[in-house]
Parts: structure tokens; C-alpha cells; sequence
């Protein structure tokens, strides 16, 4: 099987190779064009405009147990309406190198719609999947929708980055607020089935210290550093399961040092410290560090 | 203002930069500017507005902008 996927990716990156060498346009090679539609980050429950990387570490010892963080998940885009964006979404997160371990597989669709409820614009992300939890043994759908201001039009630009005047620092802001309805179909304890109905809100947003830009109106200042911070406050308004849920919060901070920093592509070293719990994702109530390889595309 | 220098303005505001659309090369790459998903469906909207206000009859289709455009197919989606 791995062997498989190896052969597959090196059948498309030398695909690519021979285009390239050909002068053949890549804009008219399907595999090309897949690839464009791709799009890598930790997950597709937040807004599109938030820096969340998906995240990649292993260790292999040469005897005892191989641990291993994979944090992250991959959209195909569907199509194109106007003003709205359909994607699939693929998401897995597995951490075993935590003290409550994650493993948490999703599939599902994903929709992102933009409006205007006057006088703001607003983002509305909206995803069905069918979440399969590997330690609960919890297989559940689940509905997120989230509502995010986007503005380019005043002083303070929300989902979109900005400048603090012609200084070296940029910001990102990036709250919401939402929903999310978890349907647990099948689980190991018959008692946890039943359907949970919670509110969140995120309070979100990253400062960012930029490299000189000697060209401002025609590039961006690529990042050296960045300071991120997230606060996820979930409230179970109805739970008729046995688990009885009530309040859970989620705390991540960050500092990212930039590898590379385009717009569609992110390579970064990451430190991060989390504090919380996200039952959606399968991550039980903890605090810890983590150092880590972070990629958005 | 000419369609060209009115798209180009445009451009910059939602990107955030200052309005000096003489500045703008025709080769910048939106993602180059700090372009993301929602920016460009915004700037598809502009664009449409922009095409109807001078009666060019084009029609911008939703998902045609993306960071990988450049500002020289963003006139020409309107001219």
C-alpha cells in the first residue's frame, strides 16, 4: 500500500517534470489542474482566512513504539456558484505523543458562502462529515457552521491580512461564532449515542513581523515571525448522551518561524501551547508544548 | 479613470495598499499581494460591477479569480 502511494506521487511529480521539460503548458494537464484544486491545512471548520497549518512529526525508534503527529486534512474544491465555494474535505488527527492520545478521522463536504447582512460582509462555513473517533469508538455526523465578518473596506480589516500603518508588522483577525450539531450513530457504549447541540465562539487573530518589502504595492512582505492566539469556548445546549457535556475550552498559542511564506504556500518551524479540549476532534481535556512542521497550501 | 487603472484600484484596496494604480504591473500575481480565497471572490464582485458600470457586456464567473491570477487577467476578465 505505501509502496503504491510512493509510486503514485513520483508518477505525478515526474509527469509535472517532463511537462515542464517540454514546454508543454501546464495549465492544460489535468493532473496540474487537480492539483490547483488542492488545498492542505488543519482543518476546514474554521474560516478560510485563518493561519492553520496542518501539522507533521514522527519518530521511529530503532526498538518500542513509533509516535507520530498528523494534524491536518486535505479539500478537493467542487465548483463555484457565486459567492459560494463547494469543497470535499478529508481530515486526520492523530497524536500520540500527548498525554491523551488523538486519533480522529473525518469525511465530509464543505461550503463556504459570502454575503452581506447589512452593514458588514460575512463568511459562512458550513460542513457535514461523518466523524469516526478511533479511542471512543464514537462514529458520529456532525453540522458545523460558523459566521465570520470579512472586511476590506474599513480601517480594521477583519479575514483579511493587514498592516499596522507602514510599519514591519502585520495583523490577521479572525473571529467567529457558530454552531455545531454532533448525531453519535454508533458507539462502543450504547448510553454515549444521542445528539449534541452546541454553541462556540472563537476569539482569533495573529501579529505577524515582516521582512523589508522594497516593493509594497507589487508584493506582500513575506513573514519572519508570528505570534498567533485562539480561544474556542464551546457550550453543550442540549446533550441527551450519557457524557453529559457542558462547557469545553480551547486555548492555542504559537510562535511560527517562516521557511517560506506565499500566500498559497506556508512552510514554518512552530512552537504551540494548547489548553482544552475540542470534542470534535477527538482531543480530550490537556496542556502541552509541541514543536512541530507546519504546512498550508 | 480608465477600466484599466479602475480595476488595478481595486485591486489594491481590498489588498489593503496604497491607491497608486500607475504602480501596479500588469504581472503581479494576486497571491503575490496577499491575496486569499474570500479576497478574490470580493474582487470577482468589484470586477463585475466595474464590467456592468461601462457596459463591456463581460461576465465574470464565480471561481475564475484565483491567487494564482495575475492583474493582467483580472482587466482583461472586464475589458
Amino acid at each position: 500500500m505505501k509502496t503504491k502511494s510512493l509510486l503514485t506521487i513520483m508518477a505525478i511529480m515526474l509527469c509535472c517534470y517532463l511537462c515542464r521539460a517540454q514546454n508543454v503548458p501546464v495549465d492544460s494537464v489535468l493532473i496540474y489542474r487537480l492539483l490547483k484544486d488542492i488545498s492542505i491545512r488543519n482543518t476546514f471548520d474554521e474560516d478560510v482566512s485563518k493561519v492553520t497549518p496542518a501539522q507533521f512529526m514522527f519518530t521511529i525508534p530503532r526498538s518500542g513504539e513509533k509516535s507520530y503527529l498528523v494534524d491536518g486534512g486535505i479539500a478537493y474544491t467542487l465548483g463555484y456558484l457565486k459567492n459560494y465555494t463547494a469543497k470535499a474535505i478529508v481530515e486526520y488527527h492523530k497524536n500520540t505523543m500527548i498525554e491523551k492520545e488523538q486519533d480522529n478521522f473525518s469525511v465530509g463536504y464543505s461550503g463556504l458562502y459570502y454575503t452581506t447582512i447589512h452593514p458588514i460582509n460575512v463568511m459562512l462555513t458550513h460542513n457535514l462529515t461523518f466523524v469516526d473517533d478511533g479511542r471512543k469508538s464514537d462514529r458520529s455526523i456532525v453540522f458545523v457552521g460558523n459566521l465570520s465578518p470579512y472586511s476590506t473596506k474599513r480601517k480594521i480589516r477583519f479575514n483579511a491580512p493587514g498592516n499596522f500603518g507602514d510599519s514591519r508588522f502585520g495583523y490577521l483577525l479572525t473571529p467567529n461564532i457558530g454552531t455545531e450539531i454532533q448525531q453519535v450513530l454508533k458507539s462502543l457504549l450504547p448510553e454515549r449515542e444521542g445528539t449534541i447541540f452546541r454553541g462556540t465562539a472563537d476569539f482569533s487573530g495573529a501579529i505577524s513581523f515582516l521582512q523589508k518589502n522594497p516593493d509594497p504595492i507589487n508584493t506582500i512582505a513575506p513573514r519572519i515571525l508570528q505570534l498567533s492566539f485562539s480561544y474556542t469556548l464551546r457550550r453543550a445546549f442540549s446533550d441527551n448522551t450519557s457524557v453529559g457535556e457542558r462547557k469545553t475550552e480551547l486555548l492555542k498559542a504559537g510562535a511560527d518561524f517562516f521557511i517560506l511564506d506565499k500566500t498559497t504556500k506556508q512552510v514554518s518551524l512552530g512552537l504551540a501551547f494548547k489548553k482544552g479540549s475540542n470534542p470534535l476532534k477527538g482531543l480530550d481535556s490537556q496542556q502541552y508544548w509541541q514543536f512541530s512542521v507546519n504546512v498550508q497550501l | 479613470m480608465s477600466i484599466e487603472n479602475e480595476v488595478k484600484s481595486e485591486i489594491l484596496r481590498i489588498a489593503g495598499k496604497p491607491d497608486q494604480p500607475d504602480l501596479l504591473k500588469s504581472t503581479t500575481i494576486l497571491g503575490d499581494i496577499g491575496y486569499n480565497e474570500m479576497m478574490c471572490r470580493e474582487l470577482e464582485d468589484s470586477l463585475q460591477v466595474i464590467a456592468n458600470r461601462h457596459a463591456t457586456g463581460k461576465i465574470i464567473r464565480p471561481g475564475s479569480i484565483t491567487p494564482e491570477s495575475t492583474v493582467s487577467d483580472c482587466i482583461g476578465k472586464v475589458k
